[in-house]
Order: structure tokens, then sequence, then C-alpha cells
């Protein structure tokens, strides 16, 4: 028996107890490009108003998020630059989602021994995952490429431009691979995987304003350098992406064979033999249960934030470089200032927007925790103590809270500060910061949800990360695709004001969202007061 | 007769569904104040639903339970801090250390006597400062019980806590639990370990498909089990018809020599004796039925009970 003996089984079990998660995956980002291919060319139906996209507000600025995108005076260019942002996290997260619950989630579980005990080899399952996990990248740069073709955009860009996409996903699933045979538990692939998406990510958006050879170094920069829809249209960086998958595969195939099943290759160490009073009250082992994730998300978040804020005078001048807005705005500093309530605002609300997501994504992996601590029994011994459930439930959720406004908080002060220091100009830190609370209703929206979800029906938890999903393509989607704005307000993001921080929050939408918050919440400990614990 | 403020646990018609699943169909329970009590029952009988509901985790849909003379679900807050439980598989914070994890599950079943949880650290051989995710799943098992087992809780409530445990700490749990009766704790213990059970209970339940199916203590259980003979004769006993025993079979050799086999009723052993005896007994063998004998003849669906009558 060969160490690859079974890659055919092990496929074939990956499948059956995967493929409704796989197919959500596909389906969904292709689904994102129908709706913004249906909108986008119904909005941009002549050559003119394509032409005008280029020359739009915050074109060149919003390179920062995007890339620099070709082509824009196309129908596929602009396409590709609306998809952009999905683009940059859902793909990634896709790849990191799908290769860590077929190959280190299954070993945590101890699933993986039982079938290494039969005829399967030890590779085997390393093997079956980054297979089906690739073809899945693949069918999905496929279908997001051919998605655009019917809207009318040059079908060998679309097909460029599908597998630049399946090409990034590649990138993260042989990163996932890797990451998954060096640590040992899930948790830690999930935190490698999303760290380098983001330093990729990072790395492209600042090469992309400066126009430097940054983009080279991020997995992210190839997706733009393949120029899908431009007149300079190349094939050959479409190659990049492969290689590197290649060779992560191979080193995780290699450090796969350097470790035990079960087992990482960093050996943890030893702790303290007695719980110090702190631990021992629920609030002190919720807290300490979540710090690290806290640190870990409140750290991306303060990356992104910085690397935004300190853009802000690249962003400025690259409006006002813009032959087209620069005599709009004059010159001189009255210009700067007009660019900056111009563009400047409305960016700085984009950013928090992203913060707010990044909080209510952190918000929904803490509540999901909350599901492990019953299917693992610690709730039950937990509800055992002199301790009414709703005891339980106030201190764990406390401490989301806090981790929430931790992330926020440290976020919101990296961007204020980048932003001033960036400008000259300590005002923006208060303006930034302060705007950025407005955000903090839609948060406790998903807090709330999160913690309905879990006192009623646990086991649809994932219905929070669906609307979760929509809310945050709407929330990034929607303005430029000119949704109405009925249906923009339906995502809690943009319903607390559209630009917080040049026009500020609306009042009524900020009561609106907090009573539901916390109704939801309400909801959530009623819910748990009654149910069966485990849960039925 | 006790009274019910002997009975720590009483349970009467308990019921409870999962969907289609009936889990409990009308379940009785009785645990004395001081008694250790076994619970068995094959896998899916409801042990587990049983523990849950006394413990206010899963709430009955028919019947009545009650836990130390309170409602198991209204009192649950009171009423746990008179009760320990460790849970069949739990899985530790595997973050923590296990000395940390016994400190934090302690907390959690009551006040926690600090020599004695220091003794039980050494007597299960624990590495307190080693990491619950590195533990092995008997090493697990030891923190849970160890936490549970250092509280001065009244009532200690087991469900399978030895599963995993090597046949040292088998031995060390049955000690540690009989020094706890013998301090007046009562024990509710659901086990698959007939010879653990057979060692420490007083009183055993039997359960099958969420039904009480026979209880008792185990003398009891076996006065109503048919005994084994083996009896080797000068001649032919004359044991047909004989009431209580059955499944006689006779081998005769040239001499008339004859080996007997047969099972007999408690009851009908000296009636059985007095005949063999009458055909001049060479050997003799009376074989009690094992524990073995009597749970899986439970298990398969055997009422004892209605069987003795
Ligand atoms: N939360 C639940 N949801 C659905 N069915 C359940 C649930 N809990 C228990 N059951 C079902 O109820 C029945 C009794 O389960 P229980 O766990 O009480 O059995 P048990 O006697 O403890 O078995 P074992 O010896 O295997 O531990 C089983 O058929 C089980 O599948
Ligand atoms: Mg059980």
């Amino acid at each position: 028996m060969s160490a690859a003996t079974g890659v055919g089984t092990m496929t074939g079990i990956a499948l059956r107890t995967g493929w409704r998660t796989l197919l959500a995956w596909v389906v969904g980002l292709v689904a994102v490009m129908v709706l913004t291919g249906s909108s986008i060319s119904a909005l941009y139906d002549t050559p003119e108003k394509l032409a005008g996209y280029a020359a739009s507000l915050g074109g060149d600025a919003l390179a920062v998020i995007n890339g620099r995108v070709a082509g824009l005076d196309t129908l596929g260019g602009v396409l590709a630059n609306e998809f952009g942002f999905v683009l940059s996290f859902a793909v990634p997260v896709m790849a990191i989602a799908l290769t860590t619950r077929h190959t280190r989630r299954e070993e945590e579980t101890g699933r993986l021994e039982l079938l290494l005990a039969a005829r399967i080899g030890r590779d085997a399952p390393l093997a079956a995952a980054v297979l089906l996990i690739s073809t899945a990248m693949v069918v999905t740069g496929a279908g997001v490429g051919a998605a655009m073709v019917p809207f009318g955009t040059d079908p060998a860009g679309a097909l460029r431009y599908g597998l630049a996409v399946a090409g990034l996903g590649l990138v993260f699933v042989g990163v996932t691979a890797a990451a998954a045979q060096v640590v040992e538990h899930a948790r830690a692939v999930w935190g490698i995987g999303l760290a380098l998406t983001l330093v990729s990510f990072l790395l492209r958006g600042v090469g992309a304003l400066r126009e430097g050879a940054l983009v080279w170094v991020s997995p992210h920069g190839w997706v733009d350098e393949v120029r899908a829809f431009g007149e300079d249209a190349r094939w050959w960086p479409l190659a990049l992406p492969v290689v590197l998958w290649a060779g992560l595969v191979a080193l995780a195939v290699v450090l796969r064979g350097r470790r035990d099943v079960g087992g990482g290759l960093l050996r943890p160490r030893r702790a303290p033999p007695r719980a110090s009073a702190a631990l021992q009250t629920s609030l002190g082992l919720a807290w300490r249960q979540q710090r690290t994730v806290v640190a870990g998300w409140a750290l991306g978040a303060a990356a992104l934030m910085a690397v935004f804020g300190s853009l802000a005078q690249e962003i400025v001048d690259a409006v006002l470089d813009n032959p087209e807005l620069g005599g709009f705005l004059g010159a001189g500093p009255e210009a700067e200032g007009r660019a900056a309530d111009l563009v400047l605002a409305p960016m700085m609300s984009t950013f928090l927007v992203m913060l707010a997501l990044l909080m209510s994504a952190y918000v929904l992996v803490a509540v999901g925790s909350w599901r492990r601590e019953e299917g693992s029994g610690r709730l039950e011994v937990a509800l055992s103590a002199p301790r009414s459930r709703s005891g339980w439930l106030g201190p764990r959720l406390l401490v989301v809270a806090l981790g929430a406004l931790v992330v926020g908080g440290v976020g919101a002060l990296a961007l204020g500060a980048g932003a001033a220091a960036s400008l000259g100009d300590d005002a923006w830190l208060g303006e930034v910061t302060g705007a950025g609370a407005a955000q903090l209703p839609a948060v406790l929206v998903f807090l709330g949800l999160g913690a309905a979800l879990f006192g009623w029906i646990p086991r649809v938890q994932a219905l929070a990360w669906a609307a979760f999903a929509v809310a945050a393509v709407l929330a990034y989607l929607g303005p430029g695709l000119g949704l109405p704005s009925w249906l923009l307000d339906l995502t809690p993001f943009l319903a607390v004001g559209q630009d917080v921080v040049g026009q500020g929050p609306q009042p009524a939408a900020l009561a609106v969202l907090t009573v539901l918050g916390l109704v939801l919440l309400a909801a959530g400990f009623v819910g748990l007061r009654r149910r069966d614990v485990p849960a039925g | 007769m006790t009274t019910s403020s002997d009975r720590l646990v009483e349970i009467s018609g308990l019921r409870k569904t999962f969907g289609p699943v009936a889990a409990l169909d009308g379940l009785d329970l009785a645990v004395e104040r001081g008694e250790v009590h076994g619970f068995l029952g094959p896998n899916g009988a409801g042990k587990s639903t049983t523990i849950r509901v006394l413990l206010g985790l899963v709430r009955a849909d028919g019947g009545t339970a009650r836990l130390l003379g309170g409602d198991p679900w209204a009192d649950a807050v009171e009423l746990h801090s008179r009760v320990a439980y460790v849970p069949g598989d739990v899985t530790l914070w595997p973050g923590l250390s296990g000395g940390q994890c016994i400190d934090i599950l302690a907390r959690a079943h009551g006040r926690v006597d600090e020599s004695r949880r220091a003794d039980l650290v050494e007597r299960f051989d624990l590495d307190p400062t080693r990491r619950a995710r590195d533990y092995s799943k008997g090493n697990r098992q030891k923190v849970s019980l160890v936490a549970a087992l250092a509280t001065d809780a009244e009532l200690l409530v087991l469900d399978e806590p030895t599963s995993g445990l090597d046949p040292l700490m088998e031995e060390v749990f049955q000690q540690v639990v009989r020094e706890r009766r013998e301090q007046g704790t009562t024990v509710l213990l659901s086990s698959h370990i007939l010879g653990e059970v057979e060692a420490l209970a007083d009183r055993v339940s039997i359960i099958r498909a969420g039904r009480t199916v026979t209880t008792g203590t185990l003398t009891d259980l076996r006065r109503h089990t048919r005994s084994a003979v083996r009896a080797v004769t000068d001649r032919a006993p004359a044991l047909h018809d004989m009431p209580g025993v059955g499944d006689v079979e006779t081998v005769a050799d040239e001499q008339g020599r004859t080996e007997v086999v047969a099972s007999v009723e408690p009851d009908a052993v000296g009636r059985l004796v007095g005949a063999l005896h009458d055909a001049g007994i060479h050997t003799l063998t009376v074989t009690p039925p094992s524990l073995d004998d009597l749970f899986l003849r439970a298990y398969a669906g055997h009422d004892e009970r209605v069987d003795a009558r």
C-alpha cells in the first residue's frame, strides 16, 4: 500500500460529506457576478457611459481597495473592478474554509484516524482535499468568467479573468494545506490563512496606489497584472499562482511526512497547574477563551485600517491629478479641501463600513464558538453548577461585545490616526473615530442575530453567516450598482448612513437597529432558558 | 419504608421524545441517601437522557422527576450546589492545563476540599501542568473525575465515568468512591463496566428502550435468576417435571453412572439436591448466575421479574 492509496475513496468521502458547502460557495460567488453584471450592464449601456466610469469620482482612489484594474472603459473591466472586493476576500476565505475543513478539522475530530486505520494511505487525505478544493476553485473561476460573457464582455478577457480568479483561490488552497501541517488546530490554520490574505491585499493596495513593483509580491496583484480586459492583456502572469500552488502543495506533503497524525510541527508548551481566581469566574473563563481571537482580529483590523488611513494624502493627490476632476476642483489649498470633502469623506466612510464588516465577522465567529462549548459537553458541565443559563450567557455576550469594541476601536483609531498623520490634520482622528461609532448598532444586530439563533435553533446558526454575506455584498456593491435605496437600507451597514464621515449618521436608523439588536439579544436569553442542552 | 427526604432521586413514569425518537418511555428510578446506585442499560437506552433531565439540562415531556426533593428544571440553580456531575465524554478546554481545568470544573461542582484535591491528583497520577489538548482520553477523564470527587457534593452523578481508564486507575476510582460512600455521599453511577458496578453498587436499575426493566440489590436480582447445576450421580435421578428445574440433560454410561446438567431457581435448589442425593452424588457444582449473564439477559429483553413469577 503506497502513501497515496485511496485518494479516490477519500475524494468520494470528502465530496459526500461536504458537497453542500462546496456548492454553496461556488454558486454564491457566481451569483454575485451575475448580480453585478446585470446591474452594471443596465447602468453603463453605451460606450460614452463606460468611458465616464473610468473618469468618475474616486476611480483612482479605489485602487487601494480594488487594485489597478485594466480596461476600465470596457464592460469587462468595470465588472472586474466592481467584483474586486468580493474577489479579494471571498475567494481566499472560500479556499481557507474548505481546505481547513477537509484537512485539519478532520484530524482534530479524530475521524481521520479511523480512516487511516483502513486501507487509506497517509498522503491520501491531503491529496484528496487539495484535488477536490482546487477543482472547486477552477470551477468557480470558470463560472465567474462565464457569467460575464452573456452581458457582452470580451470572451477571451472573461476567460483570462476567470482563470485569474481561480489562480488566487489556488494560492490560498496551497497556503492553507501547508499551514494545516504546521499547527495543530483548525483555528490557528484559519488565523494564518486570514493574516496572509490581509498582507497580500494590503501589499496590492499600496502597490496599486503607488504604481510600484509591490503588486508583484502579492497574489492579489497577479490578478490585476493579467490585465484581463486591457489592450495590453497577457496570459503569462497566470502561471505565477499555479507555480506557487504547486510549490506550497509539495511543501505540505513534505511537512506532512515529518509529523504524526493529529500532531503538528510546533509542540505546545506547559501551562500553570492551578487556575487563578479570575479564571474560575464565568467572565474570566469566557475572556480567556476569546482573548487570542480578539487579539488576532484587532491586529488584522489595525493593520488594514492603518494602511488605508496613511494613504489618505495619496488618495487626494490621485484625485487632483485626474485631469477632469482636477479642473473641476481648481488648484491650491482650497482645492485640497474640496477634494477632501468630496472624495476623502466618502472614502473614509467606505473604510468604516469595511471595519464594521470585520467587527461583525468577529462577532459571528465568537458566537459560533458557543456552539462548540455545547458540542464538547462543556456547556453541560457549566450548567450543572449553581448558575442559571442567563448567568452563563450574560458573561459570554459581554466578552464578545467587548471584543467587538476592541476590534472596532483599534481599527477606527488606526484609520483616523493614519489619515491624520498622512494629511497633517489632527481633526481627522476625532472625525473618523466619532463617525465610526455610528456603525455600532449595525454590529449589534449581528450579535443579536447570533445570540437569538443560539438560544432557539443552534443547528441553523449558519443562517447568521448567510445574512451577513448578503448584507456585506449589498453594502459593498450596492451603491455602485445603483440599487434602489430601500434595498440598500436593508443592509444595516448602509442604513446607519451612506457617508457617515461626510454626512453623518441617520438617527432614526440608529435607533431602529439598536432596538432590533436588543430585542434579538433578549430573545437569545429567553430561548436558552427554555431549550434542552444539548439541543435536540 | 424510607421517607422521601431520604430519597435523593425520585423518578416515575418519565417521558422524553426527540422528534420521532422516544428516548424515555415511562422510566422509574429511585436513589436512596447513602447508596451507590448502579444505572445500567444498552447503548441508547436513555441513561444519559435521564441524567440530563435530573440536572435540569433537558426538560421532560411527561412523568415526574425530583432531585433532592426539588424540581430539577425549576429549582436547578439551588439544587446544583449540592450535586457534582461527570459527563461521559467532555472535551476539556484545550488551551488550559489539567490543573486549571480541575479548578474550573470543581468550582462549578461546589466547594472544593483542598487536601482531597491534592490527594486525588496524586492518586490518579495526573500531571496538572500538561495542556488538556495533549492529554490522552483516559487522562481527560481523570481530570473530570478529580474535579467532581474533590468536592463535598451530597450527590455524585457519574455518567460512564471510567471509560478509557486503565485497570490500575479503575481500582483507584473504586477505592475513592467507596471512601466517599463511607462519608455518606450518594452516588448515581451509569456504567457499562459490569465488574465496577458489581464491586460498588448497593442497588442497580437496569433500563432498556427508555423503560426500567428491573431494579433492586444484586442479591435480589440473583435471587430471580437460575443457577447452573452440574453433577455426576450413580443412577439416573428423578428430575422430570420437578417445579423450578429446567434445561435438564442427562448422559448415562454403561454402568448407569449419569452426568446431569440442569438449571434451577433459587427456591428449588433444596428439592433438586435432595433428588440428586437420592441418586447417589459423586460430584456436584452449583454455579450462581454471573453478573454478565444477568445483564445480558436483561439487555436482550428478558424481564427477570416476570420470569421469576
Ligand atoms: N439531543 C438528542 N437529539 C436526538 N436524539 C437524542 C438526543 N439525545 C439522545 N437522543 C436519543 O435518545 C436515545 C437515548 O439516548 P441516551 O444518550 O440517553 O442513551 P444512553 O443510555 O446514554 O446510551 P449510551 O450507553 O450509548 O451512552 C437514543 O436513541 C438517542 O439517539
Ligand atoms: Mg450515555
